[in-house]
């Protein structure tokens, strides 16, 4: 027998791109592809919206004619939609296909033409529109004025595309690599505090001229803040691009060529780095998840206490040493230092005036509270597994185990809310106690209303999870965009009632209404857990084979 | 002048693996003659899942050398796994597509060409008695029919060898019937096998060679009845317990059940 020539990288390329494909079309409990289209039609529709609206603005007379905003919009379109392309599946905390060595590690296909072609296949999936849009739309907004040669312009959007690829390939592998030691949090913690450090080095940014746009309207904006800022963001590699693309508009073709140039080297340097990376994740670790060190004669459960302290430690346990909450639970933290970083809250304060506070505050203490509890509440039963078995097993109420989950995820969002407005306090030294107590009113409001359709929503979407995170891990659509509504209407109090009282600051009133409206949630959730108690001894069957299933 | 005889389908020297304090495997010896039905035994975290992803190549040893069908692994990785089939113990299928997707997919990752990828696939779910299945998501299956299809995958490029981690964990007698006459008519057409399994009386119903490995090391390997001769025994069960010896849980004590009973049923 002759073994046969294995694909070409382009047939791997395409085969890993139609693989997606298929996945994707096969979406839902009985595929039908007319509504995995209309899914993906609707998921992307704001592509266009966003698309429309940046070319509208680049082709816009007074922008187009200045080339200071030209320079500005286009080079902040792309460090924005770099962020956005990187930190995505970090943020998201998702392992990619590719991540998967093991999946196909018995094909013929190099680990890393594997990486590269499956990072390529993944600048065709849905997300890559909407993300896209925005710098796409100003690029032909931009072109509309300013000619640019079609092919060259082509290249460069290529391999800035590639670009973005490659290092959210980093920066996935990067957190995976962390979550996978035995000492995730203290590096995770270790880590923290060192970007703290050099973050005090960094000087804050002059925010004067927001002061001045303030007083006297956008025509008190020299031009040397937008050209010295639209100069710094072109230096930077996610602004190669655009750099790229005013050269070429201007006839600069070496300019261009540079631009180009430094885009492959960090290309290249960026997929060196994530194979190394990704190269480490698979050799470091055996078949096991994180490691927990725990002595010998360490036993929490060998405490005296009723049933029901032995299920609120273990669920706690549980979440302590789930890798995806550790990593969740950063990045609240991360956002307040990086919006320090850019002085986002001189912008909110002058836009906001007095409510600034209340609304950075209470916003990302909210933003702490719904990624635990929307992440580990709408799909409860995921980590357990054969776990799960074994309580419907054990002599007693399932329904003890759901309110036992319901009770340390609520603990543990609120904990994390009140971490994070002490971060708050501490670092910007900003915030008083009708901020504080507004903020612990939003995520009282805000729990019950993600319990309660968190409870539903693992009833009718249970999924297994993986806690090693060695699997790719995906909520249905649908019960995304129903998590999504739900913490939505549980942020609705707090923002409708600060959204109330203007510039002016949160007053006692508003508080008694986000006060009022987590009361109602708490009555919401009262009266609808005999009902899901019910339907969890219904549906416990399918539970239980959605959360063990291989 | 004779023929030379070809090379041993698996020729494993020395091998090591650590992850991190723990080692693994301690230079372990590996010999799979080509044609053979070989089991690899061994109690749980003795190696045996190691040294498979070892031979996969998802691992690469600290120390040691393989070649398998007369190929260095280092040297050729791919053109290794172009001859090879593996069956995982933990199987990783793509949940979301239909069965007959996912095959038609490996093969096309092993190189065939779409309609020969496709034909194949349509008799190897016919071989698997999935057919009536092929149209469902792989998400659908059963344990059972999860992991016919996964043996149906590690057989779409026609490999020479194919390497079988625990494939009868957790499957009913039917689905397990299907993949023992599956293995059987392999055999016959002089596809070396490996499996790994803590089911015994199957070992001893298929083999025609095995390994015993404890604590990473292999303690003894040979063609079957030469292992029986050698320990004086039978069975391969009797082998393997000779070698790895009784757990010590039978003398636990069971206290809190009061005093242990003078005769048992």
């Amino acid at each position: 027998m002759t073994p046969r020539r294995g694909p070409g990288f382009l047939e791997h390329v395409l085969l890993l791109w139609k693989l997606r494909l298929d996945i994707g079309l096969n979406q839902g409990k009985r595929p039908s592809r007319v509504l995995a289209v209309l899914s993906f039609l609707v998921t992307s529709s704001p592509a266009l919206g966003l698309g429309a609206a940046f070319y509208r603005l680049l082709s816009w007379g007074p922008v187009a004619e200045s080339a200071a905003w030209c320079a500005f919009i286009l080079n902040l379109s792309c460090f924005v939609t770099t962020a956005v392309w990187v930190t995505w599946p970090i943020l998201s905390a998702g392992v990619d296909d590719h991540s998967e060595l093991s999946r196909y590690s018995a094909f013929p296909i190099s680990p890393f033409r594997l990486l590269f072609a499956s990072t390529l296949a993944t600048l065709a999936e849905p997300r890559a529109l909407v993300i896209y849009a925005p710098l796409v739309g100003a690029t032909l907004g931009y072109a509309q004025h300013h000619p640019l040669p079609l092919l060259p312009a082509l290249l460069m959007f290529a391999l800035y595309a590639v670009h973005n690829a490659a290092w959210s390939r980093v920066g996935l592998h990067v957190v995976l690599n962390v979550l996978r030691q035995e000492k995730s949090a203290e590096i995770l913690g270790g880590g923290f505090l060192v970007m703290l450090f050099l973050a005090s080095l960094i000087p804050p940014v002059d925010t004067s001229w927001l002061t001045d746009v303030g007083n006297a309207g956008l025509q008190a904006l020299g031009p040397d803040v937008l050209l010295n800022a639209a100069v710094a963001l072109g230096r930077v590699p996610p602004g190669f691009f655009g750099d790229g693309v005013w050269a070429l508009a201007h006839g600069a073709y070496f300019a261009a060529l540079v631009d180009g140039w430094l885009m492959v080297l960090f290309t290249a340097m960026g997929f060196l780095v994530a194979y190394a990376l990704l190269l480490q994740f698979h050799s470091s670790v055996g078949r096991a998840g994180p490691r927990v060190a725990v002595a010998a004669d360490s036993n929490p459960f060998s405490r005296k206490g009723p049933r029901t302290d032995a299920m609120l430690l273990r669920e706690a346990l549980d979440l302590w040493r789930n890798p995806r909450a550790r990593l969740l639970a950063a990045v609240p933290f991360l956002l307040a230092i990086l919006l320090k970083l850019l002085s986002g809250r001189s912008l909110f304060a002058w836009a906001l005036g007095d409510s600034a506070d209340a609304w950075l505050l209470g916003g990302l203490a909210l933003y702490g509270a719904v990624v635990i509890a929307s992440t580990f509440a709408q799909n409860t039963f995921a980590y357990d597994g054969q776990g799960f078995a074994v309580f419907l097993a054990a002599p007693m109420s399932v329904g003890d185990v759901l309110k036992a989950k319901n009770r340390v995820h609520a603990a543990s969002a609120l904990g994390l809310g009140a971490l994070v407005v002490a971060f708050y306090l501490a670092y910007f030294r900003a915030g008083g106690v009708r901020e504080v107590l507004l903020a612990f009113a939003a995520i009282l409001a805000l729990l019950p209303v993600l319990l309660t359709a968190g409870n539903f929503l693992s009833l009718y979407f249970p999924v297994k999870f993986h806690a090693s995170l060695k699997r790719r891990d995906k909520l249905p659509f649908t019960a995304s965009m129903l998590g999504v509504a739900a913490a939505s209407v549980g942020a609705a109090p707090f923002a409708w009632a600060l959204r109330a009282c203007g510039r002016a600051g949160p007053g006692w009133d508003t508080l008694g209404v986000v006060c009022g409206a987590a009361v109602a949630g708490w009555a919401l959730y009262a009266a609808t857990l005999p009902t899901v108690l019910r339907l969890l001894e219904v549906r416990r069957e399918l539970v239980l084979r959605a959360v063990t299933r291989d | 002048m004779t023929a030379p005889l070809p090379s041993p389908a698996v020729e494993a020297r020395g091998l090591v693996k650590r992850f991190g304090d723990f080692t693994a495997l301690h230079g372990l010896d590996l010999h799979i003659p080509r044609g053979s039905f070989f089991a690899f035994l061994g109690p749980n975290g003795a190696g045996k899942s190691t040294t498979i992803a070892i031979l996969t190549g998802i691992y690469g040893p600290d120390a040691g050398d393989i070649r398998i069908l007369g190929m260095d692994v280092k040297a050729d990785p791919l053109g290794v796994k172009a001859r090879l089939g593996v069956v995982p113990e933990e199987l990783s299928l793509f949940e979301r597509l239909t069965g007959r997707q996912y095959l038609t997919f490996c093969g096309r990752m092993y190189g065939l060409e779409a309609d020969e990828a496709s034909a194949r696939a349509s008799e190897l779910l016919e071989l698997t008695e999935l057919t009536y299945k092929s149209g469902g998501l792989v998400a659908e299956y059963s344990k059972g029919m999860r992991r016919r299809l996964a043996i149906a995958a590690s057989l779409i490029h026609a490999p020479e060898l194919v390497l079988l981690d625990e494939p009868f964990e957790g499957i009913d007698v039917l689905a397990a019937g299907v993949i023992r006459e599956l293995l059987q008519e392999l055999s016959r057409r002089g596809v070396t096998l490996l499996l790994t399994t803590h089911v015994l009386e199957i070992a001893e119903r298929l083999a025609t060679h095995a390994g015993v490995i404890k604590g990473g090391k292999m303690v003894d390997q040979g063609d079957v009845a030469s292992l029986k001769a050698r320990h004086g025994v039978p069975t391969l069960e009797a082998v393997f317990e000779q070698l790895i010896g009784v757990p010590a849980a039978r003398n636990a004590a069971l206290s809190f059940y009061g005093p242990r009973p003078e005769t048992g049923p």
